[in-house]
């Protein structure tokens, strides 16, 4: 991929202030370029949201970025002072956040609420204008402009759905972050509205990173992916490489676990459950649940191994150096 | 409009229950109201005028219940709600009208300031929370709501006005006649801004923990969080997004509390000798009146339904979600 990079995150950590402390997010590194899909898959209570809340700057008062730093559009984004996040934010990233249903305000109707985000940044933009622009982002969004004068209780999941979206997109930014945008949905509306998300970024060209716990829902829209486990991320690639040369066991396991949008497959499910965040397992924190798992991963933290020149990586002992030398994993 | 059509339909059942309430209550009661009235009269006056009054007000120990009830609801259609004995012979419907404005205006003043500042400060004292004012103004209002209302008011009659001077000791006005013209409002208001303070003084308290718990549950809210992201200005989120959903489940209390305006608060008209309706009943309990008894307590049911209704209506513009019931 030659394209441009839009945001670089690297050595991320995030820790919630308990007690107990959680550190949610643990040396998260990967990079967005203009105009991509990156989806960013794992089980829930893995640091997904709390990854994107960082992201966002939107981590709530008890949590904190201990470590690493974030580059968006060439800035140093976790040095900015808090009025200069709100004049990016929205702008350049925008969020439609995990609980859309929830993100409407129900007194106040849908059309306020998006003219209130345009005329927060555009103070200058008439009334009017600011009106037809709702109006139209409906439309972009295959909602009736009719209900710019609704409220959230007025519409179904799936229009609310898609008026977060439009909202999201009401100053085109050039990343629009999606918690989890689909899991609320029934399966019909979810592919619905997936394959909007996919025609507006192919139109309007901008970024997207796509939350989800659903493997193959990612396998089909993604153009490249990450795969967190218990804060840490354990395997980057693009969509191609995953599909076929998924290389941790635990990618493994959740693509064979989920079954899809667009094809039923039976639930073979990765056993046991996600470790505790507050006191991760040492070694490999998937060493418990590992189907491959080998001696040293019981005791040593794997290094990133990159596998190939288009920048999948995999942080596993069966593709580190001494792994592979002793072939133990065949 | 449906729901403007139920709620109408709802308080006027609601209303036709409590006037046949207060035809029915006093029958119920041991002992004729006829009897005691006649027995009060008994000599004073001559008894051509106690069957009159009889009459008048629908006691005619002759008629079945379903005529006196028939020719109640008569009476009250035209006003007519019988004659006090407290103020004889002053007709029981002239006796309210005179004390309903000097309630509407001290207590009615009083809870809706408390209202507003409550619910004012229930709004900052969340959106700053943990804030210097949050660490005080709770604690502060919460102490002094607990503060039994009598007591306090004695207190505070006694301070500030027997001891320092700056209010009066008591009535609604100087002199003997009663005027709402303009001119005569810093009077008034001379004589109703300490009865007036120790009322909001122990009843803000209550607004604004509930006020404060709400905003705190609606800060939590997704659609907080979306608005904060889209950079609006915070007066927006904490009014428009915040605030505006957290007053709704103080709506009702609101409400509650209007209606029981007429009631008067009874205590502090009682200190002060603040001649509105809670004071009025006091006088009809204690003299046995059961005409302005009846009055009064009609007149205060009609009261919550009515402030009901107006929240009710008030209701309707503050949240969509009623509107398509
Ligand atoms: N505000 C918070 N305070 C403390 N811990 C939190 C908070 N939010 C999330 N966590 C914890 O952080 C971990 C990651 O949560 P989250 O980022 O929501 O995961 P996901 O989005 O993948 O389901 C979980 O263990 C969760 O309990
Ligand atoms: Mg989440």
């Amino acid at each position: 991929m030659s394209q441009e990079e839009l945001l670089k995150v690297e050595g991320l950590s995030v820790t919630y202030y308990g007690p107990p402390d959680v550190e949610a997010v643990h040396h998260a590194s990967f990079d967005i370029k203009r105009g991509e899909i990156f989806g960013l898959a794992g089980e829930s209570g893995c640091g997904k949201t709390t990854l994107i809340a960082a992201l966002t700057r939107l981590l709530p008062d008890n949590g904190a970025v201990t470590a690493g730093s974030i580059a968006f559009a060439g800035a140093d984004w976790l040095h900015m002072t808090p009025p200069e996040v709100d004049a990016w934010r929205w702008q350049k990233i925008s969020l439609v956040s995990q609980s859309a249903m929830n993100s409407l305000n129900p007194v106040i109707s849908v059309g306020d609420q998006i003219v209130d985000a345009i005329l927060a940044h555009r103070p200058n933009t008439p009334k009017r204008e600011a009106w037809e622009r709702a109006e139209a982002l409906l439309r972009m969004v295959e909602v009736d402009p009719k209900h710019v004068h609704s409220f959230a209780h007025e519409l179904s999941g799936g229009m609310r759905q898609r008026v977060m979206i439009a909202m999201a997109l009401a100053l085109e930014p050039d990343l629009v972050v999606m918690d989890e945008p689909t899991t609320a949905l029934d399966v019909v509306v979810q592919a619905q509205i997936i394959h909007q998300v996919r025609s507006l970024q192919e139109r309007l060209g901008f970024s997207v990173i796509f939350v989800t716990h659903d493997m193959s829902l990612l396998l089909s829209i993604a153009d490249r992916m990450a795969i967190m486990y218990a804060g840490e991320i354990v395997e980057l690639g693009s969509r191609e490489r995953l599909n076929r040369h998924a290389a941790h066991p635990y990618t493994r396991g959740l693509i064979d676990s989920f079954p899809s949008v667009f094809e039923k497959k039976s639930r073979v499910g990765i056993p046991g459950a996600p470790p505790s965040m507050v006191t991760p397992p040492p070694g490999c924190r998937f060493h418990l649940r590992c189907p491959e798992r080998l001696s040293v991963c019981d005791v040593a933290v794997p290094e990133e191994r990159v596998l190939d020149s288009g920048g999948h990586r995999v942080r596993c002992h069966l593709y580190s150096v001494d792994a592979l030398r002793q072939g133990s994993h065949d | 409009m449906r729901y403007i059509l139920r709620k109408v339909l709802f308080y006027g059942v609601a209303l036709w229950a409590a006037v046949t309430l207060n035809f029915v209550l006093p029958r119920m009661m041991p002992g004729n109201p006829a009897e005691i009235l006649l027995a009060r009269f008994k000599g004073r006056v001559n008894p051509a005028a106690i069957h009159a009054f009889l009459i008048a007000f629908g006691l005619n120990v002759h008629q079945t219940l379903f005529q006196q009830y028939l020719s109640y609801l008569g009476q009250l259609v035209r006003g007519n709600m019988g004659i006090s004995i407290t103020y004889y012979p002053e007709p029981v419907s002239q006796v309210l009208a005179q004390a309903l404005p000097w309630t509407l205006l001290l207590i009615g003043a009083a809870t809706i300031i408390s209202f507003f500042l409550g619910t004012l400060a229930g709004i900052v004292s969340a959106w700053h929370r943990g804030g210097w004012f949050d660490s005080f103004a709770p604690g502060v209002f919460t102490l002094t709501s607990s503060f039994p209302y009598f007591w306090f008011a004695l207190l505070a009659l006694y301070f500030f006005a027997y001891r320092a001077g700056w209010f009066p000791l008591g009535e609604a006005y100087s002199g003997t006649r009663a005027s709402f013209a303009i001119s005569n409002w810093p009077d008034l208001m001379y004589h109703t801004a300490l009865p007036a303070f120790t009322i909001v003084f122990t009843s803000i308290g209550g607004w604004l923990l509930s006020m404060r718990n709400n905003m705190i549950t609606t800060m939590g809210q997704d659609y907080i969080l979306m608005a904060r992201a889209k950079g609006l200005p915070r007066r927006r989120v904490m009014y428009q997004y915040a605030a505006r959903n957290a007053i709704l489940p103080n709506m009702t209390g609101f409400a509650l509390s209007l209606g029981f305006i007429v009631s008067g608060a009874l205590l502090t008209e009682i200190v002060f000798s603040y001649p509105g309706l809670g004071y009025t009943l006091l006088q009809a309990v204690q003299n046995e009146d059961y005409p302005l008894m009846q009055g009064t307590l009609l007149l205060i049911a009609v009261a919550v339904l009515f402030a009901n209704f107006v929240v009710d209506l008030l209701y309707v513009r503050l949240d969509p979600r009623v509107r398509n019931e």
